[in-house]
């Protein structure tokens, strides 16, 4: 310790918090620490009040802390691994596999089929009214699934086949990247089907929204191509930025923000000079609601702003605030009455 | 590197054992989050740092050296991974580190233990206002000082600054939050900053 214990007899609270060997102390106690201001609290009993106050300040500062919670830290893994070679080292194992496939031939038939049935089954996730979900794919890419919306896919994904996902409502996609050559292989294809479009794609990010009989892709980041099914046609290459709206046949490629387009998978929703009838059916779309409106000339109105989607009652509060309207959902019937002030 | 069983571990990793590896992320992971989640809100983007850091040490693993700080190491390559993804996706608005340009968001607890609310609300409210009229850079260095206890030397290396600016930076930081905050504020604060300042 640099100073004589007798530095300490005027020290105040202030003084105390600003001294080096104080801090030190009470981040990093040792048995020597300890000894020393023991011997200080004894040697000035009236410190003893001052350094408990002072410790205690101390201790209860803290940064916040922004956590990665098991679950994300076990998905972000298994993600690692498929990127890495770690999954094919798993074939040193194969004896062990041999032991429980022979275990399952002897408990017969009947269980193996419907290991079997399972194991080539496959994957449906949906989500309810109101949720979002994120789910990890085969190969490591992210698909955030907005409320009311169903994915499938398969639940191996072979090396050498193409990567392909079904989408039925509104998803944001992040594909991994596999190609690395500038030949691509069937397994570095990513195909997602949407009602009428097949999105094809190539290490990116983007949205897609299959509702209402229409389909609309924004692409955030890469490149991804458009084609219609059962069309051979030439397909539409998107860059980033672009947004493109099949309807009735046609696709239509628009100008719009696209990073605010995909905002509401981080529980926001940020919308620029939109026409109120279009959040309504969103309000539909994402709560299930059937939206009730007394006046139509509501809908006509444009807003801009930003929406926590989190909690709908507090939604539908703010978003009532904002244009003078009452906002009521009606539980039993599931209507959301709109009603002008 | 200051840990044995890290180095160890390091060694065992770089020998191609995925167990290894699997310490390391282990280890490293929620860390990392943290530290990212300062400098954007996109957590998707935050992870697909994390991922692109990991597979790439991985596969760059027979090539790597011996990082005398593992953890400097892995910041400082998460940092630059971060800023270029974030470019990419445009995210800062003009990719200008050099200017400050960039976003990283910390704010403090001030927790109830020993602080009455009232006041305990207000000392928070005034050491995040203040802590906000920072620069990115300099918030950025207290927290790599202050809640990963990094020395100076560790900052300028995660940072990619000269071990002068790092001072330079820090100095401004407190210097600035002293004439902005009242005396029973500053109280709390130079606590907070005084951790190991003078170390």
């Amino acid at each position: 310790m640099k100073k004589p214990i007798s530095a300490y007899t005027s020290y105040h609270l202030e003084e105390l918090i600003n001294d080096e060997d104080f801090l030190l102390w009470v981040l990093h106690p040792d048995e020597m620490s300890n000894l020393h201001w023991q011997n200080i609290q004894d040697t000035f009993p009236p410190l003893r009040e001052t350094i408990t106050q002072a410790k205690t300040i101390v201790q209860s500062m803290r940064f916040e802390r922004d956590n990665l919670n098991d679950n994300e830290q076990s998905e972000l893994w298994v993600a690692i691994q498929a990127r890495t070679t770690l999954l094919k080292k798993s074939g040193k194992r194969m004896p062990l596999w041999y032991r429980y496939a022979a275990a399952a031939m002897l408990a017969g038939i009947l269980l193996s089929v419907g290991v079997f049935y399972q194991m080539t089954q496959p994957i449906s996730i949906n989500t309810p009214y109101g949720q979002l979900k994120t789910i990890t794919l085969p190969d490591g890419s992210l698909v955030t699934l907005n409320a009311n919306s169903t994915i499938k896919y398969d639940r191996n994904w072979s090396k050498n086949e193409i990567r392909e996902v079904w989408i039925e409502g509104e998803a944001f996609l992040k594909v991994q990247h596999l190609n690395t050559s500038k030949k691509i292989a069937n397994h570095e294809r990513f195909v997602v089907h949407t009602g009428e479009v097949n999105v094809e794609v190539l290490g990116t990010s983007f949205n897609v929204n299959d509702r209402r009989g229409r389909t609309e892709v924004a692409l955030l980041e890469g490149k991804i191509s458009l084609g219609l099914k059962g069309t051979p046609g030439k397909p539409l290459v998107l860059a980033p930025g672009d947004i493109v709206e099949f309807e009735k046949g046609k696709l239509i490629k628009k100008p719009i923000n696209v990073a605010e387009y995909a905002s509401w998978k981080d529980g926001k929703l940020y919308f620029k000079d939109v026409p109120v009838a279009k959040i309504f059916n969103y309000f539909e779309d994402i709560y299930g609601y059937k939206v009730v409106v007394d006046d139509p000339e509501i809908l006509k109105k444009r807003v801009s702003g930003s929406l926590n989607t989190q909690n709908e009652q507090v939604l539908f509060k703010a978003f009532g605030m904002t244009l003078n309207l009452d906002i009521t959902p009606n539980k039993q019937t599931r209507e959301l009455m709109i009603t002008s002030k | 590197m200051p840990d044995p069983t890290e180095s160890i571990y390091w060694q065992s990793f770089k020998a191609g054992h995925a167990d290894a590896f699997e310490y390391l992320y282990r280890n490293y992971a929620s860390a990392l989050y943290n530290y990212g989640s300062k400098f954007s809100q996109d957590k998707d983007l935050i992870k697909e740092c994390i991922q692109d850091l990991f597979v790439g040490i991985w596969t760059r693993r027979a090539s790597l050296g011996n990082p005398e700080h593992l953890k400097n190491y892995l910041f400082k390559s998460f940092r630059h991974l971060i800023f270029k993804k974030a470019f990419q996706l445009q995210n800062f608005e003009t990719y200008d580190e050099a200017n400050d340009n960039y976003a990283f968001q910390i704010s403090l607890n001030v927790e109830e233990a020993m602080i009455d609310g009232e006041h305990r609300i207000n000392v928070s409210a005034q050491l995040n206002l203040a802590m906000a009229k920072l620069t990115a850079r300099q918030r950025e260095a207290v927290f790599l000082r202050f809640y990963e206890q990094l020395s100076y030397e560790e900052i300028a290396e995660v940072m990619d600054i000269s071990v002068k600016a790092s001072y330079k930076i820090m100095a401004r930081a407190l210097g600035f939050m002293k004439e902005n905050l009242s005396k029973d504020d500053l109280m709390l604060l130079s606590l907070l900053l005084h951790l190991k300042l003078l170390s």
